[in-house]
């Protein structure tokens, strides 16, 4: 009942002109930073936030939130049509939405991705509404060991890629390991294969990488063979550019099970949206019964990754809003927002400002139904720019990329590393080594690492620390079982042969 | 040979032109375009949200004739942006933030990253403080409990700061000096994480700046138990400052701003001037310094060169001490 009271109070805020005026521009706004790979949420907020000075916290508030979950909607467009992520949440996107473009179910590709976060990012708030105090709580749980648990977690279900060629899947983590080490250690502080340039010492940005491995090396490719290159042709019917029933029925658990991951992910401080989205796109790939279409333009690859980083953006409010902790890059922004209001975020919050909470949240009902339509209704407007020939879309990529790179730190060096990118993306692209476990590698690298080596820190060298936890054992336990799953397999298909031959 | 002498010629031309240029400018400098406020951390950190005010009460007071622009260069404890300044020799419309982790990072580093004397150091605007802080159920009551038990189990208590060879890792060295016990550092990448793992229980205190911990001490959550400081904070009159209980392990935490090398004198007597006019403003005091809890720290240019450069002086020794600097 309190609940629905509280809802009440929400939405005669949330629905009031103003707010809703508030909360379209930060979705149009999220949308628009979505599509520009080298801007962030981070960045688009922090560029907001000294004009809303005199505006309502509020209001400035549900602007915010709307920018910070239209990002990932926005992102996707970059991923589907030309290959270039907009956002480092919508890189696994690219893996199968780029594919369905080039099969000419560009349009279905971005309906799913549409849908599903609408559905999930609706989930996502009710849970968040009725569950947001306890779960922040229990999410506090998440020390050193269950990070870095969790991250061997999910370089245990890479064996999914292992198919034919598991070396070349373990040397791509390697290597994608490998480039997430450069940089300043933050144990240690000192520089590690910098070879001298002090440009290297924040390390790679994974955007820089993205763009020049997804975008650039795909103009590469094409150069090579022109007429794979071509996207859709001839005619494209309205009806092409959506759903069909049998692909809104493979999608459907796709963006349930997407939609429970990101919740998940999201809530744990750090455990950040693009993490979700990896998460999301393995396990959806583990569970499918055709796994071999992923990477070949399966619509569960897109409806997962996407049901998850929406997901994850809105339950990534829980740390922020419940216990004052910024779990994102995005909420830390927030957070000197509201020290800039006067306003003390944290456990208080609810009691103090219920306005301001309730209000929140019922505005991202409202941002994603706003998000919804408005990416339904563009989506023809953007399907029809794949008709333009394939050479004026590969100058669209490389600007993209390029300003992408650039944009990062403002620093040209990062375009000429992107290039560097695009020959190595090129290059694994033709000897056929998986691209997926090089880019997972880089997301989880660091997080990987600081926390094995904090964890060893906290518990004097000890790696018990690892068993003697429940929520790490469980990873660990998992881990084991995934990184074994292809010996046991083996095993069990050697035994039922043995079985058979004697008969 | 005839190369070189010709690059001779040409680099003095060159530097007569300069020197020229910048002469005729001498009388009055001011901004002829929008100057670069590079803020060398992620958003939404203590750089930013100084760098950010700083332009907005600029703006609002009309001290400076062209907008600042603030930019985010993060990454390698700010010697991506301070490096990126620092290339850019001679140009006056480039301003950065600086902290003395940008410093500290520079030493242990080493070969290639920019220490302040690749800089023009303007001024010193604030000082932010820096305290022990546990979690509101901890056993330990006091800082003389922590310290009792860190006796009795060496290197055993766990304390999580941000970032190895800064700050609140050289603060803790000369603590653990003077009270004669060791504890385990564990560092972390942003304030926001170390709070989390405090409240979380994984670590046993943390280092932190006031706005990283209050909205959970408001909630009870957590307390600070010691504040690294000559004089109590206002704010939290009961904490003991460490000097109170014998140990003097005072930090000055400095926020300053910095300027390429090389830009022309009377460019750097502008800006000296307007962060002057900006820290006597009203608006600074409200805005900023209290809003996010800093006490004033204004130095003018010689002042603080000689701060920076005796900061830097003893965290050489304390880094050599953690064994991070040869």
């Amino acid at each position: 009942m309190e609940l629905l009271n509280n809802l009440y109070t929400g939405f005669s805020i949330a629905l009031t002109f103003n707010n809703i005026i508030y909360c379209l521009v930060g979705v149009l706004f999220g949308q628009i930073v979505g599509v520009l790979p080298g801007i962030g949420a981070p960045t688009a907020i922090a560029l907001l936030l000294p004009l809303t000075y005199s505006v309502n916290p509020t209001s400035a508030l549900i602007m915010f939130a709307g920018i910070y979950y239209g990002v990932a909607y926005g992102g996707t467009l970059t991923s589907v049509l030309i290959n270039v992520p907009g956002e480092s949440s919508t890189v696994m996107t690219c893996v199968d939405g780029y594919q369905m473009a080039l099969k000419g179910r560009a349009g279905a590709a971005l309906s799913v991705a549409a849908i599903g976060s609408f559905i999930a990012g609706t989930v996502s708030i009710i849970l968040l509404m009725a569950f947001a105090p306890a779960l922040a709580k229990f999410a506090l749980r998440f020390g050193p060991p269950e990070y870095f648990a969790l991250t061997a977690m999910a370089f245990g279900l890479l064996t999914v890629f292992g198919g034919e060629q598991p070396i070349k899947t373990i040397i791509s983590t390697m290597l994608g390991l490998l480039i997430a080490t450069i940089g300043l250690d933050v144990v240690s502080g000192m520089p590690r294969f910098a070879f001298g340039f002090p440009q290297l010492f924040g390390g790679i940005d994974f955007i820089v990488i993205i763009c020049g491995m997804f975008g650039i090396a795909e103009v590469f490719s094409s150069i090579e063979e022109p007429e794979e290159g071509e996207l859709v042709k001839s005619k494209l019917r309205l009806r092409d550019l959506f759903l069909t029933w049998e692909e809104w029925i493979a999608s459907r658990w796709a963006i349930v099970r997407g939609g429970i991951i990101g919740f998940l992910v999201g809530i744990i401080p750090a455990g950040g949206i693009t993490t979700a989205s990896f998460l999301a796109y393995l396990a959806e790939k583990r569970a499918s019964k055709h796994p071999e279409l992923f990477g070949h333009g399966a619509i569960e690859g897109v409806a997962a990754p996407e049901s998850a980083n929406n997901s994850a953006s809105i339950s990534g409010f829980a740390p922020l809003l419940a216990l004052g902790v910024p779990g994102s890059p995005t909420t830390a922004v927030m957070l000197a927002g509201f020290m800039m209001w006067g306003i003390r975020p944290g456990p208080m919050l609810f009691k103090t400002n219920p306005d301001l909470v309730w209000g929140l949240i019922s505005s991202m009902y409202i941002g994603n139904v706003l998000l919804l339509l408005i990416n339904i209704f563009l989506i023809p407007a953007f399907v029809v720019m794949l008709r333009l020939p394939y050479t004026i879309i590969m100058g669209f990529i490389i600007v993209f990329a390029s300003v992408g790179a650039y944009s990062v730190n403002n620093n040209f060096f990062d375009v000429w590393l992107m290039l560097g990118f695009a020959v190595l993306g090129y290059l694994m692209r033709k000897l056929q080594y998986p691209i997926v476990p090089l880019v997972l590698g880089l997301v989880l690298g660091n997080l990987s690492e600081n926390s094995l080596r904090q964890a060893l820190l906290i518990s004097g060298g000890s790696f018990s620390i690892f068993f003697t936890r429940p929520i790490s054992l469980l990873f660990v336990v998992v881990a084991i079982l995934a990184y074994l799953s292809p010996v046991i397999r083996w095993a069990l298909k050697g035994l039922r042969q043995t079985k058979v031959d004697p008969a | 040979m005839k190369m070189n002498k010709l690059l001779q010629v040409t680099a003095m031309v060159f530097l007569m032109i300069l020197i020229f240029v910048s002469g005729a400018r001498a009388a009055d400098w001011k901004p002829s375009k929008p100057i670069e406020f590079v803020a060398p951390f992620a958003p939404g950190g203590g750089s930013d949200v100084l760098a950010r005010s700083i332009a907005s009460i600029i703006e609002g007071e009309k001290l400076c004739p062209v907008p600042l622009l603030v930019v985010n260069k993060a990454g390698g404890s700010g010697l991506v942006g301070t490096t990126a300044v620092a290339q850019q020799k001679g140009d006056p419309h480039v301003l950065l933030t600086y902290i003395p982790g940008q410093a500290q990072a520079a030493l242990v580093a080493g070969k290639g990253a920019p220490t302040f004397r690749d800089l023009t150091l303007i001024c010193g605007l604030a000082l932010d403080e820096q305290l022990i802080v546990v979690k509101a159920d901890s056993r330990f009551k006091t800082i003389q409990d922590i310290i009792a038990e860190a006796k009795k189990r060496p290197a055993e208590l766990t304390v999580g700061g941000t970032g190895a060879g800064q700050d609140d890792q050289i603060c803790q060295r000369v603590f653990e000096r003077s009270a004669g016990i060791r504890f385990r550092y564990i560092p972390f990448k942003s304030g926001g994480e170390c709070i989390t793992a405090l409240l979380g229980g994984h670590v046993d205190m943390i280092w932190a700046n006031p706005p990283e911990f209050v909205p959970q001490w408001e909630a009870k959550m957590v307390r600070p138990v010691a504040v690294a400081k000559l004089t109590r904070m206002s704010e939290f009159p009961d904490v003991p400052t460490l000097k109170e209980i014998g140990h003097t392990v005072t930090y000055f935490f400095y926020r300053g701003i910095v300027t390429p090398q090389g830009i022309p004198a009377e460019a750097a007597a502008f800006y000296e001037n307007m962060f002057k006019r900006l820290a006597e403003s009203s608006a600074w005091k409200e805005k900023y310094l209290t809003k996010y809890m800093l006490s004033p720290g204004w130095m003018g240019s010689k002042e603080f060169a000689k701060v920076v450069a005796q900061n830097e002086e003893e965290s050489k020794e304390i880094l050599k001490d953690l064994g991070l600097l040869k």
